[in-house]
């Protein structure tokens, strides 16, 4: 369960790294029809092991 | 009359209207009853948002600011645990809201801290999913 934070009177949840990963799905889809560059590249593998992490 | 059981720790696992059978607890929990009528036991401890109460509310990522409404008749705090961090809000006329922001996407469950007081159950847990 996701922790959350008390801001300005607000009660905040703290990002799922796997859900927010989850949240950039149609962007990562949409890089694969280009030339990635070796940081988009590493951020997409760092996405995707994020969310194979939560799967176990 | 309500028949409470309670688990080995003294939190209130369930209630009903009806009489359970001592036979059919577990190991540790415990039995007991309260004078006093269901639908008054159950408003003691209440959440809702957008008018809904004792269901999952799922909304949408960034789709603002989330009221809920705590309700606890004739109580000036009420302890209310959210993801595990307890808070406790001032009532007035035994009600409070507090809000909750969907930037970031997940869940939120809310449900009274003092669970040997409060059965975190029915119309007193609040789960809301942000996707």
């Amino acid at each position: 369960m996701a922790g959350v934070i008390k801001s300005e009177g607000r009660f905040l949840l703290q990002p799922d790294p796997a859900l927010t990963a989850r949240v950039q799905h149609a962007s990562d889809i949409a890089l694969l029809k280009k030339e990635l560059s070796p940081p988009e590249l590493r951020g997409l593998l760092e996405r995707i092991l994020q969310r194979l992490d939560a799967l176990e | 009359m309500i028949t409470i059981i309670r688990n080995p720790d003294r939190s209130i696992k369930t209630y009903s209207e009806f009489s359970d059978d001592p036979a059919a607890l577990l190991p540790g929990e415990s039995l007991e009853t309260v004078n006093a009528a269901f639908s008054e036991y159950s408003r003691r401890f209440t959440l809702a948002c957008a008018g809904r109460s004792g269901e999952t509310l799922r909304f949408p990522r960034a789709s603002g600011d989330l009221t809920v409404e705590v309700r606890c008749p004739g109580e000036s705090t009420a302890a209310l645990d959210i993801n595990g961090q307890v808070e406790t809000l001032p009532l007035i006329n035994g009600q409070a809201a507090l809000l909750l922001g969907t930037e970031v996407p997940g869940t939120f469950v809310l449900k009274p801290a003092d669970t040997a007081r409060y059965c975190p159950a029915g119309q007193a847990i609040l789960v809301i999913e942000v996707v």
